[in-house]
This record gives C-alpha cells, structure tokens and sequence, in this order.
C-alpha cells in the first residue's frame, strides 16, 4: 500500500514538472525563434512570433523592443514607435529604448515631444519618468519587510534596543515608497502612436465631428478614453482630441483595451 | 664703533646649503634714517616660520613675500622672495646673522651680511629740510619705439624717509603688453641731498601704433615715523612680543600716494613700403635653427622637426608658420613653447619653439625645402631675411607592409604633446541591434504572479513579528513589573534606613507610614502613587493576601490614625511599636505577595 502511495506521488510529481515545462517552454522557443527570423531578416515572421508572445500576456521590455525593430525594418514606423513607447513604459531608463526611440523620433514629420509636458506635479513627483510601480512596489515591500523583521528584533531582547532609530527610519522609507507607488500608479498613462501615413484628429468620436488636426505616422499620443473605435488622445503639447483606432496602434501593457486591434 | 650680534638660530649643526637660501642687502651701505632692502630667497618649501633675529640698533619690518614657481623639463621649482625693511637706529657697523631655516626636512643657514650706517652730516641735514622727503618720476628708455618692441619702464621713488607697503597703485598701460622686472635699490644724490631710490622696472610691449600720452603710475607707500624714543633698556614687560606690539605703536604711520608726471609716446608702425610678403610680423633681433630628430627613416615613420626662434624682442603673438612639403610629407603641429626672460637692459629675451611630426608614407629621398620668413629690425629700422636649411631625410621602404608603402598613415602619437581633437562625424544611422537575451517568464509589470510572491515575502515578516509577539509579548511587562517591585522595596528599605537614625517622633513616624504606602503602591504597579488606607486593604485583598495580612495591615491604619488624633501623649515606646508593626507588615507582604 504503501509502495503505491509513493508510486502515484513520483508519477503526479513528474507529471507536474513536464507540464510545468511545457508550458515555460513555449515562449522561450517563440523568443529564440523571433531572434532567428530577425537575423535572417525574415521580419514579418519575427514581429509575428513576439506579437504572439505580446498576446500571450508577456509583459517584458525585450520583447516590445524587439518588436519595434523588426516593425522597423518593415517601414513600420506608427507600430515600431508604439512598441518602443511600450517597452520605455516598463524600462523607462534603460538607454538602448531611449536611443532606438529617439532615432525613430528624428524621423517623424510631426514635431511632438516623446515625453510628458512638464506640468507642478510632474516637476514634484521628478520619480515618474523614471521608475516603474513594479519598483515601487518591490521597493515598498522589501522595506515593510524589513519594519516587521526589525520590530521583532526589538520586541525580542533589550539588545535590539539599538535598532529603535532603524524601526523609525525604515517607517518613514515605507511610507516614502508608498507614496512612490501611489503616484506611479496614479500617473501611468498608455502612450500609443499613429500608423496611418495621416490621420486625421477630431473635436469628437464620430467622422463627423470638427477636423483639429492631422496626425502623420509615427505620431505619438496618450491614450485618455476608448469610445467604440474611437480614441480620446492628448499630444504632449496638450492638444486634444479623437482619433480613429484604426489609423493607431497600442500595445496596453498595463492592461487589455477595450477594442480590439 | 662695531658691534656684532650673533645669532643664535643654530649657527651650529646646520649643514649649508648655499643653493637653497639666498641673502641680499641693498645698499650695503646707508645713512642713518634710510631704509635698506633685505631679501631672502628660499628654493623650495620652507616647514617653519622664518624668524629674523632681533638685533641691537636695527629694525627690521616684513614688506611681504613673492613666489616664483617655474617648470622646467617637467621638474617644478618654487622660490619665495621674503622682502625685508632695515632701518638703523644709530650709526655704526652691523651683522645680521646666519638665518637658519628647516626647508624641505633639513635645515639650512644664510650667510650672515655685514653693513654699515653713517652719521648724517650737518650740511646735509640742513639743506635736506629744504627738499622733498619723498618723491617719485617715471622714465621711458625709447620714446619713439615701434610697434612690437620692447621698452623699459622705470619707476623711480626717491625717498629720504622710512617706507612700507609699496605698491603702484595705477598704471595707464592698456595699449601695452606688461613683464615685470625685479625692483632695484640704490642711493643717489638729487641737489646735494642724499636720497635713497627704488627703480621699479617693467618691460613693455606696445600692441598698437599711434601718439600715446601715457598718464603718471601712482605709488602708495606708507611713511613711518618714529613717534617718541622709548628706553630700550628696561621693558615694561620683559617680553619681546609686547615689547614689538608697543614698539609699533610708538610709530607713526602716514599713507601717501605719490603720482609721476604724464609722458607721450609715440609709438611707430612698421613701414608698409618695403614689407615682403612673407614677412612673419616678428619685430626684433631673432635668429632661427632647426632640427630633425632623424634623417633616416622607414616609410610610415615619424620624424620630429623643431624650429627654434630666438633672440631679443617678443614672441608671443608669433604663430607656427605653416610648413607644406607636399602630399608626399604629412605635417602635424604641436603646441609651440615660449620662454620669456626680462633683462633690465636689452628688455625682453624670448625664445619660442615650434615642433613638427613629419610623416613619410612613401619611401624615397626628400629634400625639406629651407625655411624662410623674414622679420623687422627696429634698431636697423629694416626688414631683415632669416633662414634655415631643414636638411634631408631618406625613408626606406617599411619592413611591416608588404611591398614597401603604406596604405595610409596615422597621426603620429608618441612625439607629440597634445593632438587636434576631431570632432566624431556620424558615417552611419540605424537602430541599436534587437536584445539578445536568453528567455525570461518573468514580468515588468505588476503581475498576479508578482502580487503572490510579495504577499508571500510579507506574509512571512508579519509571521516572524506575530510569533515573537505571541510568545513574549507578556515577557517585557513581566520583568518590568519585577523590578518595579523589587525597587519599591528597596526604595522603602533606604527610607527605612535614614528614619532608624531620626529620634522616634510623631514626624518620623508619619514619614515611615508615607513610605510604607508608597511602597505598597509601588508593589501594586500603581507608580509614584501613595495609596490611602482603605486603597491599601482593597489591593492587599483583590491580589489575594492572606486575612493575617489584611488585618494587620488595618491594624496599623487604625494604630496611626489614633495617634495622629492624640498627638500630645504619644510614648516613644508607642511610636517605636507602630514602626514595628509596619516593618512586619512589608516584610510579611514582600515574603507572600
């Protein structure tokens, strides 16, 4: 009975372990392949496979910077310039995004700025063009983590005694990091870019509203309302308006849409 | 009359080191009342403070210090110039001693000066009254130069009187370029009186042609007058700090400015009529030289040509002339050097070098055209050729290249200071290649999976706080109650101590009861609180102290009261009962409770 017991363990345990693997190993082999393809300048299957990856829920800078180059090199530049504003949106400091972003940016005929427009609460809260909630989060949670290890210390023995100092300034970076979070999670916007050659921008959701502007490929934007196919934007100028979502691309990194592309 | 004083700054064991300080006195020689010059030059740094010993007769007054830091085949050397003011009091001939100095850890001496002082004469001193006691002229040794040579400048103050702090205070010298030269001193005789002079001499550089009226420099100096003689003999406080403080204030300190008279000068362009064309713009007696670091060379080396200009006038504004052997010759210039020398008599000493990498990447022989420009000679009043052969220089065909040329050669690196920076031109634009990473399931952004694990991490923590807070949470009040307790005790133990000694009164008995209740609320963790009787029989009995305990305890509430109530006919036996019967009472409490 015994022997049995432990025979269906084994069998479940190894059964977990190959699904567990097959499940982890299928964007690896997506990963691995895209890079291939791209190498072998086969750049429509490479933008295919990350898309895939994209749909599939994977969150990672590398994959939306992949994807940017290979929309490049399709001449691309409304679906390259919103991978890339995606991947800056969870690795806003990392210089390769930056210089690829900034070099498709020379090339756009629209002079719109690739950031936010400076306004009291963004000089205020200098951390948001820079950090993610996710670091904020992890930072929070390391520091919390370290109060109540460091309360307890200091609640077991007088010889913790030392550490009354700690528990306060660890209090303070918790709440500091809290804050972080909240104003990062608050401030998170989705940027997107338009892909039409022009597209045209309107005083509301419907073609036939006021024509405001006109928007060329590779226009960057941020998103602030969905209405059916229409998006409410904001350039970093402040100009507003609607736009098809046809003549745009986003990737919703922070979560789905609620129309499809 | 002579008189030596020796000192004392360890004439001894000090090792000379004639190089490293120098001495000067000038005049050697004065009448009593004029200023002498003392200058100390020390090479290299000096660790303590230079002490001037006091001499009988003389004063000696600090007129400040110079440096002079120079750079000389990479080795840098610094001298300081501490210049001194001698005055003798009394006629008379003088020592001052070997200076001893601890420069650079090792101590070094002066050579002690000799000078004398005379009497003034009567008929000096009498027309003297007559005649200014400070005065000052300015004199320029070309009135007429041309534009780019050197001209002395020289200030001459002329003072029959004590002087400090001299310093020109205002010089109309824009149009010229401006090198000083050391001061000087000396004595000289104006209307049959003796004056002594400072000669402060600049060597100027005119930057542009025309008439100039340049305005008198101003001088500032200070006059120093002896205000009253104090006996020197006795001090007052037999200490030479006070003593120099009171000296100096005995004196009296008179700032004057004294102003030169304005002169014109006209200073000449150079003839237009006769200039080559390759006239460099040096104006001076120059010569010129070169040299080639090699004459035999693999093609794709470097040889290193300098040109050497040197001679009397000014270098400064001298540009590297521009040498082209070629496309065969690739020529790269480095930063020219230039070293100036004032000389009181000629004016300016420069001398600038120009140095050259020549690259060969072809072999073959070549000959280096000779160099030739030619310059303006203002004393001669014409432009004068100079020349210089370059020699030849033979390039053998490399011995790293295969067939013997270069593809294209460097600039060369090791002989040259400093290179032309370039400025990075772009030959390319394209994207920063894609990320090659290997595969990472992990997520940017702030996932279930992410909520999980920090949940978990968290979790964790308030797990560990929790348990410690189950398990000793009680603990620290615990002990913390013992020890108020067994405090509460021994605070009643003290109190009881100071009271055995006191006689046996009413008063102490009443301190002792205040004790007791004290301590029993101490004992019941109510802290600086003393409880009332019936506090005390309500606590004794809700922390479950036996009926014996709780009867004597209002025993002696009863005791007390009553006694309080007849105060006058308390027995010390009555007062020592009750002091019993509360020590009983805490004693039975501390071994049950």
């Amino acid at each position: 009975m015994l022997m049995l017991l432990l025979a269906r363990k084994t069998v479940l345990t190894l059964m977990f372990t190959f699904l567990a693997h097959s499940v982890t190993a299928a964007p690896a082999a997506d990963w691995e392949q895209a890079k291939l393809l791209f190498d072998q300048a086969d750049y429509e299957s490479s933008a295919q496979l990350l898309e895939q990856l994209v749909a599939a829920g994977h969150r990672h800078s590398a994959i939306y910077y992949n994807l940017a180059s290979a929309y490049y090199r399709l001449d691309k530049k409304g679906e390259a310039m919103a991978a890339l504003l995606a991947a800056r949106q969870l690795a806003p400091r990392d210089p390769d995004i930056k210089s690829n972003l900034d070099f498709i940016h020379r090339q756009l005929s629209d002079k719109i700025d690739l950031y936010h427009s400076t306004s009291l609460f963004r000089t205020l809260a200098f951390w948001l063009d820079t950090s993610t909630p996710l670091q904020w989060l992890w930072i929070m949670a390391i520091l919390l983590c370290s109060l109540l290890v460091v309360t307890a210390l200091y609640l077991v023995s007088a010889r913790f005694a030392r550490l009354r100092p700690s528990l306060w300034g660890l209090a303070i970076a918790t709440l500091l990091a809290a804050i972080g979070l909240a104003t990062t999670l608050t401030a998170r916007t989705t940027w997107g870019a338009v892909t039409s050659r022009e597209a045209a921008v309107r005083s509301g959701p419907h073609s036939d509203n006021t024509r405001l502007f006109v928007l060329h490929e590779g226009a960057p934007f941020v998103l602030r309302s969905v209405q059916g196919k229409w998006l409410k934007i904001t350039l970093s100028d402040g100009k507003k308006g609607w736009i098809a979502s046809d003549d745009t691309r986003i990737f919703a990194v922070h979560g789905a849409l609620s129309f499809s592309q | 009359m002579k008189k030596h004083v020796l000192l004392l700054l360890g004439l001894v064991s000090a090792q000379l080191m004639a190089s490293s300080v120098a001495v000067d006195l000038q005049p050697r020689s004065a009448v009593l009342g004029e200023a002498m010059q003392l200058i100390l030059s020390v090479k290299g740094e000096v660790d303590e403070e230079i002490v001037i010993p006091k001499i009988e007769g003389i004063r000696i007054y600090s007129q400040g210090t110079s440096t002079n830091v120079s750079w000389i085949n990479g080795s840098v050397s610094k001298q300081v110039s501490y210049t001194y003011s001698v005055v003798a009091e009394r006629a008379g001939n003088f020592v001052i001693p070997a200076l001893k100095l601890k420069i650079a850890g090792e101590w070094t001496s002066s050579q002690p000066i000799s000078f004398s002082i005379e009497a003034p004469s009567a008929q000096l001193e009498g027309s003297a009254k007559e005649t200014p006691q400070i005065f000052i002229e300015q004199e320029f040794s070309n009135a007429k130069p041309y534009v780019g040579e050197p001209l002395i400048s020289t200030i001459k103050i002329f003072h029959r009187v004590q002087l400090a702090d001299i310093k020109i205070i205002d010089q109309d010298l824009d149009a010229f370029r401006v090198l000083e030269l050391q001061s000087k001193r000396g004595r000289i005789q104006r209307d049959g009186v003796n004056y002594q002079a400072i000669y402060y001499e600049q060597v100027l550089v005119p930057s542009h042609s025309g008439d100039l009226m340049v305005k008198g420099s101003k001088v500032q100096a200070t006059i120093v007058a002896k205000a009253k003689k104090r006996n020197r003999r006795r001090s007052f406080f037999g200490d030479d700090f006070f003593d120099g403080i009171f000296d100096s204030l005995g004196q009296n300190l008179v700032k004057k400015t004294l102003a030169a008279k304005s002169q014109s000068l006209s200073v000449k362009a150079l003839p237009l009529s006769e200039r080559p064309d390759d006239f460099s713009g040096l104006v001076g007696e120059f010569a010129v030289s070169s040299k080639l670091s090699a004459h035999e060379i693999e093609a794709g080396g470097t040889v290193t040509m300098t040109l050497e200009f040197s001679g009397v006038g000014a270098l400064d504004s001298f540009s590297p002339p521009s040498l082209n052997f070629g496309k065969s010759i690739k020529v790269y210039a480095d930063q020219p050097t230039l070293e100036e020398v004032p000389i009181p008599t000629l004016g300016l000493k420069s001398k600038k070098l120009f140095k050259y990498a020549l690259v060969f990447p072809e072999p073959g022989e070549f000959a280096l055209a000779a160099y030739q420009t030619t310059l303006f000679n203002p004393k001669e009043e014409r432009f004068v050729e100079l020349r210089s052969e370059l020699g030849t220089i033979k390039v053998l065909p490399s011995t790293e290249f295969e067939g013997g040329a270069v593809q294209s050669a460097l600039p060369p690196s090791a002989p040259l200071t400093s290179q032309v920076k370039q400025e990075i031109v772009a030959t390319g634009h394209d994207l920063i290649d894609i990320r090659r990473t290997q595969w990472t399931a992990r997520q940017e952004i702030i996932s279930q999976s992410v909520i999980k694990r920090l949940a978990l991490m968290v979790g964790v923590a308030l797990a560990f706080l929790l348990a410690v807070l189950g398990t000793k949470a009680y603990r620290p009040g615990r002990q913390l109650l013992r020890g108020r307790r067994a405090s509460a005790f021994a605070g009643f133990a003290r109190k009881e101590k100071v009271l055995a000694a006191e006689p046996k009164t009413l008063d102490a008995l009443r301190l002792y009861y205040g004790a007791y209740r004290e301590y029993l609320g101490e004992k019941f963790g109510l802290v600086g609180s003393a409880l009332t009787d019936r506090e005390i029989i309500a606590h004794l009995a809700r922390s479950g102290a036996t009926e014996e305990i709780i009867g004597l305890a209002q025993n002696i509430a009863t005791q007390i009261n009553q006694m309080e109530y007849r105060e006058e006919k308390l027995a010390v036996q009555q007062i020592e009962a009750a002091l019993q019967s509360i020590r009983k009472l805490v004693l039975e409490i501390e071994s049950r409770c």
